[in-house]
């Protein structure tokens, strides 16, 4: 590996910027003719992964090259093309997307969805460090719509092998929970039949049968990695912690000993039943889909319960309606929804005017709402592209709002931007678990506002909202 | 050759005889916004008066507080810098007597009058421009 000549950093060979310092040190490697690799983001199993420009689309990938001491063994080869084919054949906004896949020099390339977040596992050992737990309603949005890409997997005839907090990235800005790393994908006609393939795999969330290879995977083998996930995501540990090498937690998997979620976190008690059919030994004593098993802890875990009132119809108590300012024809749908929460009506006006002026010219619907149940209520009936939120509100304050934002139907689309005057770093810390990234210490120029609206439509890749000029 | 007809497209996209919009937009909204900026004001002094002559109510310790934080975040970004200060000075001592557990003393509410000066002062001048 060579050095950067600007600060002496190690240069990777496919990249033409130098990590470290930003230098360019060479001309952008391209590969099959449209992909500019940018930077390296990791490096696994099968190969590396790049930051990579489409320079036809525009937009940035995440490109994976399969590492050249692979190439030689066959097998390594037939996985790699196995995920690209795989997950090119699912369609879910859950299940990280594969956008091209083809050959680059000596070896195999594919180009997918780029998903820009924090992993399960980095917010798990966070919350680890404070002592405190994911909340229920969070993780179990989360985990319903993980079961959901997995059942989507499963349905395209695909085993993942490998789900862990580590393979499931919250999506910044959005919160969307995304499924990655199918690196050890196989089909499941393949593991149904066939016992000598099965390796791989993390011990802590492998199912027992993956572990010892006794018996053919199947979509129940992911179930109880997935089990094992959503355990360590309401408990902060592992199903089998205790256990202090593979013999043993092998031992512990076929005797069916994990430790009931209860003894961690005693509010769980409605769920170790749950935990201990989805952990069973015997494949066929577990839930027959990821979907149901995330159902189930929904429906025990008061997840109903949970899901804000205000996303039902009017409450018929005269609660104030939310204020709109329609800049498009009523009677057309709006091309963006945009959502102002905030209190003070006067930073509402201001904040509308903004978003008017950053959107000028196109079909958007701006609708204000004063506290975070008229936030809810609208969002019900509009789910909102973009959400511009106070932080410091009477009732409901703005991180309450998102976490039940995030629970609504398309709920998880919303770009989120923070607008306010208080909030610090937990509270930065409390909306960046629930995926957002963007924050505006108010008060704030009207030019800074539009500048910042900038950035984000463009991130999005909405429209361009323009800065109008001077 | 070609970096000339380029700037000279660049120098041709911003028409410099357009009225700015963005301007005109705060000049309209800051109008708006000084009017309501005496009732705002008085609002404040009033929740302040309530809470220094013993109305320890809940609701009578938030108010106050709640009024000054947003005539901080709303006052400086309507461009009414002085007033946002004074506001935010006016926040600070009500949270630091929140969050020790305690009314404000002689020395709090010395602050606070005189940082409510500041803001009435200038709230009285914008209403002195606005007239002439």
């Amino acid at each position: 590996m060579s050095s950067c000549e600007g600060c002496g950093g190690p240069l990777s060979e496919a990249v033409n910027f130098c990590a470290s310092c930003g230098r360019r040190v060479r001309d952008a490697k391209i590969v099959d003719g449209r992909y500019a690799l940018e930077a390296e983001l990791g490096r696994g199993g099968m190969g590396v992964v790049y930051r990579a420009r489409d320079v036809g689309l525009a937009r940035n990938v995440a490109l994976k090259l399969i590492s050249p001491h692979l190439l030689r063994d066959r097998t390594a080869l037939e996985s790699f093309k196995q995920e690209a084919r795989g997950l090119a054949a699912i369609r879910n906004e859950h299940v990280v997307q594969v956008y091209a896949f083809g050959p680059h020099e000596s070896s195999l390339f594919f180009a997918m969805e780029l998903v820009l977040g924090r992993t399960l596992e980095s917010i798990i050992e966070e919350h680890k460090g404070h002592g405190v737990f994911v909340a229920k309603p969070t993780a179990l949005t989360i985990l319903r719509r993980i079961a959901d890409g997995l059942d989507a997997v499963h349905d395209a005839g695909l085993l993942h092998r490998d789900v862990k907090p580590e393979n499931v990235v919250i999506e910044e800005r959005t919160g969307r929970p995304v499924l990655i790393d199918f690196g050890l994908a196989l089909k499941l006609d393949i593991a149904s039949t066939s016992t000598s393939t099965l390796s791989g795999g993390s011990p802590a969330y492998a199912a027992p049968e993956q572990l010892d290879r006794s018996r053919p995977l199947s979509r129940r083998s992911d179930l109880y990695a997935f089990a094992c996930t959503a355990f360590e995501l309401l408990t902060n540990e592992v199903p089998f912690a205790r256990a202090k090498s593979i013999q043993e937690l092998m031992a512990l998997r076929n005797m069916e000993a994990s430790t009931p979620p209860s003894s961690l976190r005693p509010e769980l008690a409605p769920v170790d039943a749950t935990f201990k059919r989805a952990l069973s030994a015997d494949p066929a004593a577990r839930h027959p889909s990821c979907g149901e098993l995330a159902a189930e802890l929904g429906r025990k875990l008061g997840a109903g319960k949970s899901e804000p009132p205000t996303f039902a119809e009017d409450d018929g108590k005269g609660t104030r309606p939310t204020d709109s300012i329609r800049t498009g024809p009523p009677s057309k749908v709006a091309d963006l929804n945009v959502l102002i929460v905030d209190d003070d009506p006067f930073f509402a006006k201001f904040a509308s005017h903004a978003v008017n002026l950053a959107f000028h010219g196109t079909n958007a619907r701006i609708a204000i709402a004063n506290n975070g149940a008229d936030a809810l209520r609208d969002a019900a009936e509009h789910a909102p592209h973009l959400v511009l939120l106070d932080y410091d509100m009477p009732g409901m304050n703005g991180v309450e709002v998102l976490a039940k934002l995030r629970n609504s139907p398309n709920g998880t689309r919303a770009r989120v931007l923070v607008l306010s005057a208080t909030a610090g770093e937990d509270e930065h810390w409390r909306f960046g678990v629930l995926g957002i990234s963007d924050f505006k210490r108010k008060p704030i120029p009207m030019r800074g506002l539009l500048e910042t609206l900038d950035k984000l439509t463009k991130d999005a890749g909405w429209r361009r909202a323009a800065v109008p000029k001077r | 050759m070609k970096d000339r007809l380029d700037r000279t497209r660049d120098m041709t996209d911003v028409n410099e005889d357009a009225p700015d919009e963005v301007d005109a937009v705060m000049a309209t909204l800051r109008a708006e916004y000084a009017e309501r900026l005496p009732e705002l004001v008085t609002e404040l002094r009033v929740a302040l008066e309530a809470l220094r002559n013993g109305d320890i109510t809940e609701q009578a310790v938030r108010t106050p507080r709640v009024l000054a934080h947003r005539l901080y975040g709303t006052a400086g970004s309507y461009e009414f810098d002085r007033i946002s200060e004074a506001a935010s000075a006016i926040e600070t001592q009500l949270l630091s007597c929140e969050n020790a557990g305690k009314l404000p003393d002689d020395a709090a509410w010395q602050e606070i009058a005189r940082a409510l000066h500041v803001i009435e002062a200038e709230v009285a001048a914008a209403m002195e421009t606005k007239r002439s």
